[in-house]
C-alpha cells in the first residue's frame, strides 16, 4: 500500500527484524487477560467487589473516568457560566441596556410628560402661548436688521 | 446516461437520504427503508469494485465536478479524488454502513419516525464519503462539519430525551473545540502553500520543512506547528485523550448509530485526515511526536476506564477510543499503512461488537446495565457466537504463520512498528500498547461473562421476554463476522508490504 513515509522512517520495514520474543509479546500478553477475566468472573466471582475494595482510591480514579467530566465542568462550563452570567446581568442589563434603549425610552418618556404636561386645552393658554411666538421672532427679526 | 462509478458511489447515499427524508409520510416507513437500504448496498457494491480499479490495478480516479469558488488566489473545486487510501476507506464507510441500514429495519422497528432515522444514516455516510473522497482540505472540512452534523442529529434521535439532548449538545461543542483547530491548521495551510489542493502541497512540503516564524521572541517551526493544529482537529473528531469526553456520552443515540458513527466510521476521520496529510507531517517531526504520546496516553487511559465500567456499551465506547490511540501512535511513527489496516479490520470487529451489544439490549427489553444480566448465553446463542467473534478479534488472538483474527494482524504490526521505530517515543508506546492489550482482552471477556454467564439477574418479567433478534438483524452481523475472521489474514501482506 503505497502510504510510506521518507526513507528514514520506515518502522514497518524495520519491524522484520526485531527480536522473535517481542513479536510473541502481543498474545502473551492478551492470553492472561482471557485467563484472569475468567478466574475473576466465573471461578472466583467475589473477587471483583473485594480488588475493587482493596484498590480504594485508585479504583474509584479510574471508575469516574479520572474526573475529566467534572474537572472540565468546573474549569470550562461553569467559568463560561460565571462570565454569561456576568456579561448577562451587569454588562448587558446593567450598562449596556441601562444607558442605552432603556435610557433613551426613558428620557423619551420624561419629555413627553413635560410636554404634555403643557396640553391643558384652554383656548386662551393656546392664544398666549402664539402670542409669546410672535413676540419672540419680532424680537428676533428686529435684532438681526 | 452514463454515470461514473465514482459518482453514484458519493452520491447514491445522498439520494436516499433526500427521499427517505422529504418523503414523509406519503413514502412511508416500508419506502424509506427500502431505498436507503438499497442505495447503501449499490454503494458498497461500487466501493468493491472501485477498489478493484484504484488499489489492485493502480489507477487514480480525479473527477472534478463544479468550481466552487474563486477568492483572491484561493481557488476551489468540488472534486472525487480516489486513490488507494480512498479505496480502502470506501469499502470500511460503505460495507458498515449498509450492514448497519439493514440491521436498523429491524432494531427500529418500533420507532415512530423510522424515515427520519434512515435519512439520517444515509446522510451521515454521504458526508462521511465527501470527507474522504475530497481532493482539497476545504471539501474536507465540509465533509468533515457535515459528519459532526450528522452526528449531532443522530445522537439526539430520541429528542424528547433530556440526557439525549446534552450528550448531542456535548459532542458538538467538544468537536467545535477540536475543528477550531483543523481550522486554525487549513488558514496556515494556505498561508505557507498558497493553496488547499493536495496535488499541489504534497510535493511543496519537503521544500517548506524548515520553514519558520517568529511569535512572542521565539522562533517556531511553521510546518510542526501547522500539524499540531490539524492533529487538534483529528483528536476532537477521534475522542483523543483531552477531546475524548464526548464520546462515551454518545452512547445515547440509538446503538446503530453508536455502531456506525461512534465505532467504524466517523471517529476514523480524524485517522483518515492525518494518513492523507502524511505527506506533510514526515516533515514536522514534533508533530508526529506528539500524536504518538497523545495516542499512546490515550490508549492506556481508556482500556483502564474500560476494565470498571458497567454499561454494556459504555465498555465498548471505551475499547473504541482506546483502539484509535493504537492507530495514531501508528500514525505518529510513520506506520500509516499500519494505522489504516488497524482502522479497517476494527471497522468489521467494532461495529459486530456494537450490533452484537444492541441485540444483547433488544433481548434485555432495552437494559444496558451488566450486572442486571447474566445467563443469556443459552437463550441468544447466535448473539453470544458473534460476541466471541468480535471478542477474539479485538483481543488479537491467533497463532503467528498460521491464522489469526483480523486485529491479531493489524494490533502486532502496530507494536511491531512502534518498537522497531527509530525514535524514543517508539517503544514507550510499545510498552503502553501491550498494557493496553493485556487491559483489551480482560474487558473484553469481562463483557462477555458478565453478560452471558453466570446466574441471570434481571427480573423475571425481563428474563421472560428474553428472545433472540430477529433475522433482519443477525443477518447483516455475517459479513461483519467474517470480516472480523478474515479480514486480518486475508490483507495481512499487502498493508505490510513496503
Amino acid at each position: 500500500m503505497p502510504l510510506i513515509g521518507l526513507p528514514e522512517h520506515d518502522p514497518m520495514n524495520a519491524a522484520h527484524t526485531i527480536p522473535e520474543w517481542q513479536k510473541w509479546m502481543p498474545l502473551a500478553v492478551a492470553l492472561p487477560g482471557i485467563f484472569f477475566a475468567y478466574l475473576f468472573y466465573i471461578w472466583r466471582p467475589t473477587w471483583p467487589k473485594a480488588t475493587a475494595d482493596a484498590l480504594g482510591r485508585l479504583y474509584r480514579l479510574v471508575y469516574h473516568k479520572y474526573y475529566f467530566d467534572e474537572i472540565y465542568d468546573r474549569v470550562f462550563v461553569r467559568t463560561a457560566r460565571t462570565l454569561g452570567k456576568f456579561l448577562w446581568c451587569s454588562g448587558d442589563d446593567g450598562f449596556i441596556d441601562r444607558f442605552g434603549p432603556d435610557g433613551f425610552a426613558a428620557l423619551s418618556e420624561w419629555v413627553a410628560q413635560r410636554f404634555g404636561a403643557l396640553e391643558t386645552g384652554y383656548v386662551y393658554h393656546y392664544a398666549f402661548a402664539m402670542v409669546i411666538g410672535v413676540a419672540v421672532f419680532v424680537t428676533w427679526f428686529w435684532i438681526k436688521s | 446516461m452514463h454515470i461514473p462509478l465514482e459518482i453514484a458511489v458519493v452520491f447514491l447515499p445522498l439520494m436516499g437520504a433526500f427521499f427517505a427524508g422529504f418523503g414523509g409520510k406519503r413514502l412511508g416507513d416500508r419506502s424509506a427503508q427500502i431505498i436507503t437500504c438499497t442505495c447503501l448496498c449499490a454503494a458498497a457494491v461500487i466501493s468493491i469494485l472501485l477498489f478493484q480499479r484504484v488499489a489492485l490495478d493502480g489507477e487514480v480516479i480525479d473527477h472534478t465536478l463544479l468550481h466552487w469558488f474563486d477568492s483572491g488566489t484561493l481557488s476551489v473545486d468540488w472534486a472525487l479524488h480516489i486513490d488507494t487510501l480512498t479505496a480502502i476507506m470506501l469499502i470500511v464507510v460503505n460495507g458498515v454502513s449498509s450492514m448497519v441500514h439493514i440491521y436498523s429495519v429491524g432494531y427500529m422497528s418500533h420507532d415512530k419516525s423510522i424515515p427520519r432515522f434512515m435519512a439520517y444514516l444515509s446522510l451521515f455516510t454521504f458526508f462521511m464519503l465527501m470527507l474522504i473522497t475530497s481532493a482539497n482540505l476545504l471539501q474536507m472540512f465540509f465533509g468533515w462539519e457535515g459528519v459532526g452534523l450528522a452526528s449531532y442529529l443522530l445522537i439526539n434521535f430520541w429528542y424528547e430525551k433530556v440526557s439525549a439532548n446534552n450528550a448531542s449538545i456535548k459532542a458538538f461543542l467538544v468537536n467545535r473545540v477540536g475543528d477550531f483547530g483543523f481550522l486554525l491548521g487549513i488558514f496556515g495551510c494556505f498561508l505557507i502553500f498558497g493553496s488547499l489542493e493536495f496535488k499541489v502541497m504534497f510535493p511543496a512540503a519537503a521544500g517548506l520543512a524548515s520553514l519558520s516564524f517568529v511569535f512572542l521572541g521565539h522562533t517556531w517551526p511553521a510546518l510542526t506547528t501547522i500539524c499540531l493544529l490539524l492533529f487538534i482537529g483529528a483528536m476532537g473528531k477521534s475522542a483523543q485523550l483531552g477531546l475524548h469526553t464526548w464520546l462515551p456520552d454518545a452512547m445515547e443515540g440509538p446503538t446503530p448509530v453508536s455502531a456506525l458513527i461512534h465505532a467504524a466510521t466517523m471517529v476514523t476521520a480524524g485517522v483518515f485526515m492525518v494518513a492523507r496529510l502524511s505527506p506533510l507531517f514526515e516533515y514536522a517531526p514534533g508533530a508526529l511526536m506528539v500524536v504518538t504520546i497523545v495516542g499512546a496516553l490515550t490508549c492506556i487511559t481508556a482500556a483502564s476506564i474500560g476494565l470498571t465500567q458497567f454499561d454494556i456499551k459504555r465498555v465498548i465506547a471505551y475499547s473504541t477510543m482506546s483502539q484509535l490511540g493504537y492507530m495514531f501512535f501508528a500514525l505518529g511513527v510513520s506506520a500509516y499503512s499500519a494505522a489504516i489496516f488497524h482502522l479497517m479490520t476494527h471497522a468489521f470487529f467494532k461495529a459486530l461488537l456494537f450490533l452484537g451489544a444492541g441485540s444483547v439490549i433488544h433481548a434485555m427489553s432495552g437494559e444496558q446495565d451488566m450486572r442486571k444480566m447474566g445467563g443469556l448465553w443459552k437463550k441468544i446463542p447466535f448473539t453470544y457466537a458473534y460476541m466471541w467473534i468480535g471478542s477474539l478479534a479485538l483481543a488479537g488472538i491467533g497463532i503467528d504463520g498460521i491464522f489469526g483474527m483480523a486485529g491479531f494482524y493489524s494490533k502486532d504490526l502496530i507494536l511491531e512498528s512502534a518498537i522497531a521505530s527509530n525514535t524514543w517515543y517508539g517503544p514507550v508506546a510499545y510498552i503502553l500498547g501491550l498494557v493496553a492489550a493485556f487491559m483489551t482482552a480482560f474487558y473484553s471477556w469481562r463483557l462477555i461473562l458478565m453478560t452471558f454467564h453466570g446466574a441471570s439477574k434481571a427480573d423475571h418479567h425481563v428474563q421472560d421476554h428474553v428472545h433472540e433478534s430477529p433475522f433482519i438483524m443477525l443477518l447483516p452481523l455475517v459479513p461483519l463476522a467474517l470480516g472480523a475472521i478474515f479480514a486480518g489474514w486475508y490483507a495481512f501482506d499487502w498493508f505490510a508490504r513496503t
